[in-house]
């Protein structure tokens, strides 16, 4: 979900680094590399997938744990752990992996087996890994990356999503949102949309997320995020407050004064991004222990040119 | 807008470089205080007779004489140092000369023949008015004008650290000298290395390669703080630019990929001695952030970027593509910086326009820059949303969607259909057609508005949005319009007038749409007595014309002043807007627009205007970008684009020529709830007393703007007695000026003003915010 984040907002930013630095625009890639949810066995280290001079995996690992990144024979190239980040000069891939054109001038050390060289004293690199730039691409097309945690084998894995988003989608009330009085819901325009939420009840009024769990809850003088719900942690904007529930036990926490809240809302765009088809939601919210559904749909509206 | 994606993909990522390149020339190191000279001001104003009466009338541009002219006697004479012999082929900054290039050769820049940097006066792009009625101000984009081919992959060693000046105003004569250190004493010494990934990867192997760190030319450049009057007189910037090529390299030639990163440093200029020093660093690099001062005079910052063209932050990945969401305080005893915490944090644009309510709540109006990245943001729906920040609390509370609940008056009826024809090519067209027929049903009351709109089938509250240009707005000014006390003498509401910039183009929701608009704002927040908001939003009548990056100045009449600008975003495609001269001004009895007295120059980007002690209007700057992002070059016809403006204009308002009251005498430091005496000779005819806050401005914005009206108590003969607010927050501490106003005829007339400094800053210095310190 950090993932989600970090695309929308950096994708078409550095993607246009990379075309300054080569002038590869004429074969611009129609495809970007994503990240999907990083293995349990990976928890606590931190995976950033940046479209920098190229698609460029990013990794800190602050934990006691090593994570080996292996290349495409099998064979460890990086390493992250407590001394630092090391790589293994005697790998191609080390070099391959440098600079998006790698570093054509760079032999590997002579000998045999891993001869590993610390390269940053922080537990921290970022590598040009061509698994994510490979030669053929389609929307079902899957990247892998094996590593090891403290020895036991996992996958750093993601899919291709179209490059450039050559529109946008626009959400709307299938109808007015039929809801008590005093209780109004706003789509605010965005990509994704908000949605603003007024009450002015002295009851609360709590949105579900996609789960049907609770997600927010709008108070007359309060607003409250539950920090289970996946949906709070996926789009929350207080990335302090997330940190700090992290380790905790789930439950309500404060976000923000009352009776008026706007959240971004993912929900009023599809989960599949190659799909241009109108795309039909919903949410829920529970006033008085009554549940009220609002439907929407949203539509791609194609940039102009 | 028709423009492919890919052009737009360009553009925008050169507008990331946009409002921050900056590069000097003259020894900006240097750290002697040094006169520079007088220069008279022509007392001839641009209007006669009645027209001065009707539109005002401005001096003629004067100028630093400091400069080409004086540095070239300096040099014939040997004074000044001459550089090695010229290399033919590399400027002295290192990047590949242009043959083609053109350097202007008049008396705002000099090129000398031995090959040393180009010499170029600053041009105000952020000014402060001292409490001793100088001026304080800096240089934008310092030293652009050395770009030879592409300020986009030279701006990391061309620009330089920009300059500041002190400028005394007399009636009829300016003289100027500079500080100590010129340039605020630019340091990034707490810069992150975990910020520069990418050169890190060429600096760990042993390739000889320079990956073109540059910290001769710039190192923390004063431009893109922002600017903040502390409660004892001194200016505090806050954030600016730090330039490198990321990657790149110095040698044998200086080019890479610019990338401008938002520096921690904040400093503060003492006007008693004319010098810069460093106070405490922020915890978050800004760029283009936000400052408000708070009732305690402590000073709240927000926003900004810690790099803006690649932001990725590997040890906080969350924070990768964002402004900055963290807010701090800065506490005065101190001089630190506090994180204000999880709940603090708010998605907001660069350079948010915020201002101080009654209650002590800051307010964000739903204004800012929107160029980041793209003008577009993953959170960028927030952006939309006017909300409150509770200091105390330390947590927003969503007040609205601006523009909405609407409330139209019937001029604001009548503007509507013109509303619509803004500058939005498309849009308009389709919606006029639509929704003519709702126009005449549209009333006071904002739901029943809603419900007949609720009968069209697209959603009806995105199409009111659209028409009247509700959400965000981008490159507008904010001015907050003056407080008023009820009958109780409680200040309950304020209201704060946008117009102008660029509107959130809803159909595309995008922030920032790049369509420059003349539609205009009222938006208010009403305060209970439990210091509970409410939101609401008036339509006024249209500017006179739709205006990109005006600045606003109140006049202490409660007119605004609208100078400057172009009429297109000189950010999406610099050089290719034209210069709007024409002045204008917001009536707040009719709230309307109407043109007033044309300029002498043209002042696009990071231009000035401020009110000055005597009730003119100094306005200043013009630092444009480089022409599309190239390097510095006029397109006929177009804004002049081949460097910067150093001179200043002095407006004179209408009122400057009826006969006006005067002040006689003020005690010069007053404390809330505290009563005034006023001596005056006018007592019998003043309507209004008004306090003015010192202007701190930079990129149209200054987050302390305010003009607070005190209730008259009594009068006598001879003087007035008027009565601080009791609440804090209505008259934040430190320098203001004090105006009595008269009306005759209608026309409100103010005097000179009178300096008053309001006491009552909490200047200890708390253990608890020293401990929540990072």
């Amino acid at each position: 979900m950090k993932m989600t984040v970090l695309r929308a907002g950096l994708a078409p930013v550095l993607l246009f680094s990379a075309q300054l630095c080569f002038a590869h625009a004429d074969h611009e890639p129609e495809f970007l590399p994503q990240l999907l949810p990083l293995p349990e066995a990976m928890a606590g280290i931190k995976v950033q997938l940046a479209h920098t001079l190229a698609p460029q995996l990013l990794v800190n690992n602050p934990t006691s744990k090593t994570l080996t990144v292996l290349a495409q024979d099998q064979k460890p190239f990086l390493r992250f752990s407590p001394k630092g980040a090391e790589a293994n000069v005697r790998h191609q891939t080390w070099f391959d992996s440098y600079l998006p054109g790698g570093l054509p001038t760079r032999k590997p050390e002579p000998g045999v087996g891993a001869d590993w060289r610390v390269v940053s004293s922080k537990s921290t690199w970022g590598w040009f890994d061509l698994r994510l730039r490979p030669e053929k691409v389609s929307a079902d097309s899957r990247w892998s990356i094996p590593v090891l945690v403290d020895g036991k084998a996992t996958r750093i894995e993601g899919k291709f999503v179209p490059a450039l988003q050559k529109g946008a989608w626009q959400a709307s009330w299938d109808k007015p949102p039929t809801l008590p009085e005093g209780v109004s819901l706003q789509l605010v325009p965005g990509q994704p949309f908000g949605i603003m939420l007024v009450s002015r009840l002295k009851t609360d009024v709590v949105v579900q997320d996609r789960d049907h769990q609770p997600f927010l809850r709008v108070g007359p003088k309060q607003t409250h995020a539950h920090t289970g719900s996946q949906l709070w942690r996926e789009t929350t904007t207080q990335v302090g407050l997330l940190d700090s529930a992290q380790g905790t036990k789930p439950g309500w926490q404060i976000i923000g004064g009352g009776g008026r809240y706007t959240w971004l809302e993912p929900r009023t765009q599809p989960t599949d991004k190659t799909s241009k088809k109108p795309h039909q939601w919903h949410i829920n919210l529970v006033i008085d222990n009554k549940m009220y559904r609002v439907d929407g749909t949203s539509r791609w509206s194609a940039a102009k040119h | 807008m028709k423009k492919t994606l890919p052009t737009l993909l360009a553009l925008s990522a050169a507008i990331t470089l946009a409002g921050c390149g900056g590069g000097s020339n003259d020894n900006a190191g240097a750290t002697s205080q040094r006169i520079t000279g007088t220069s008279s001001i022509e007392p001839r104003l641009n209007c006669e007779g009645a027209e001065c009466n009707e539109i005002g009338g401005f001096t003629k541009p004067f100028v630093e004489p400091w400069g080409p002219s004086v540095m070239r006697e300096l040099s014939e004479t040997g004074e000044m140092p001459r550089s090695e012999i010229e290399d033919p082929l590399r400027t002295p900054k290192g990047n590949l000369k242009n043959p083609l290039k053109m350097v202007p050769q008049d008396d705002r820049c000099l090129r000398m023949a031995d090959g040393r940097p180009t010499e170029c006066k600053p041009a105000a792009g952020s000014i402060a008015l001292l409490e001793d009625n100088r001026v304080l101000y800096f240089n934008a984009l310092e030293g652009t004008e050395d770009a030879e081919f592409s300020i986009f992959f030279e701006a990391g060693t061309v620009v330089t650290n920009d300059q500041t000046r002190v400028m005394t105003l007399n009636s009829n004569e300016a003289g100027w000298m500079r500080p100590s250190p010129i340039d605020g004493g630019a340091t990034n010494e707490n810069r992150n290395t975990l910020l520069k990934p990418f050169s890190a990867l060429l600096d760990n192997l042993p390739l000889g390669i320079d990956t073109g760190e540059d910290e001769i030319n710039n190192d923390g450049a004063l431009f893109c703080a922002d600017l903040s009057m502390l409660a004892d007189g001194r200016v505090m910037a806050v954030g600016g630019t730090d330039y490198y090529f990321e990657p790149g390299i110095s040698a044998p030639i200086a080019i890479g990929l610019s990338e401008l990163e938002g520096v921690r440093n904040a400093r503060v200029f003492d006007p008693r001695n004319n010098s810069w020093s460093k106070t405490g660093d922020m915890n978050y690099g800004r760029w283009y952030p936000s400052l408000t001062t708070l009732p305690d005079g402590n000073v709240f910052v927000s926003s900004g970027v810690t790099k803006l063209i690649k932001p990725v932050y590997l040890e906080r990945p969350l924070a990768s593509g964002r402004n900055v969401v963290e807010t701090e305080t800065y506490n005065l005893g101190c001089g630190t910086w506090t994180d204000n915490g999880g709940l603090a944090q708010r998605s907001l644009p660069l350079y948010p326009r915020h201002h101080l309510l009654p209650n002590g709540h800051v307010l964000y109006n739903a204004a800012g820059q929107a160029f980041n990245p793209f003008g577009q943001a993953y959170d960028q729906a927030l952006w939309n949303i006017v909300a409150a920040y509770d200091p105390i609390n330390k947590l927003w509370t969503d007040l609205g969607y601006a523009g909405l609940p609407l409330r139209l008056n019937e001029l604001g009826l009548d503007r509507l259909g013109s509303a619509l024809n803004p500058t939005n090519p498309d849009a308009p067209a389709d919606l006029q057609q639509t929704v003519t027929g709702l126009l005449s049903s549209l009333t006071s009351d904002p739901m029943a508005l809603l419900s007949s709109l609720e009968s069209l089938p697209r959603e009806p509250q995105a199409l009111l949005s659209t028409l009247i240009g509700a959400g965000f707005r981008g490159s507008t000014f904010s001015i907050q319009l003056p407080l008023r006390p009820n009958e109780a003498g409680r200040y309950d509401n304020a209201e704060f007038l946008t117009g102008g910039g660029v509107l959130g183009l809803v159909a595309a929701n995008s922030p920032g749409s790049y369509v420059t608009t003349d539609t205009s704002r009222i938006d208010r927040i009403n305060i209970d007595a439990d210091d509970s908001m409410s939101y609401e939003s008036r339509v006024t009548g249209n500017m006179t014309t739709p205006r990109w990056y005006g600045t606003g100045v109140l006049l202490p009449t409660g007119q605004v002043m609208v100078f400057s600008g172009a009429d297109r975003d000189e950010v999406v495609l610099p050089g290719t807007g034209a210069p709007i001269l024409r002045s204008e001004m917001f009536d707040p009895v009719t709230e309307t627009w109407k043109p007033m007295a044309t300029q002498h120059n043209p002042r696009t980007y990071h231009n000035t205007a401020m009110l000055l002690p005597d009730g003119r209007v100094l306005i200043g700057g013009h630092s444009p970008i480089n022409t599309a992002y190239a390097f510095s070059i006029n397109i006929p016809g177009l804004s002049p684009n081949d460097g910067r403006d150093p001179s200043f204009e002095i407006y004179n308002p209408p009122y400057m020529f009826q006969q006006r009251p005067t002040i006689n005498a003020v005690a010069n430091r007053a404390d809330h709830g505290q009563s005034l005496n006023v001596a005056t000779p006018d007592a019998a005819d003043i309507v209004e007393v008004v306090m003015v806050r010192r202007t701190t401005l930079t990129h149209i914005v200054d987050g302390d703007q305010r003009t607070v009206v005190l209730p008259i108590t009594s009068r006598t003969g001879n003087s007035l007695t008027v009565k601080m607010p009791e609440q804090k927050a209505v008259l934040p501490p430190g320098p203001y000026m004090m105006f009595v106003i008269t009306e005759r005829n209608g026309m409100r007339v103010p005097s000179e003003s009178k300096p008053v400094r309001v006491t009552g800053a909490d200047t200890t210095c708390r253990p608890d915010a020293m401990m929540a310190a990072r």
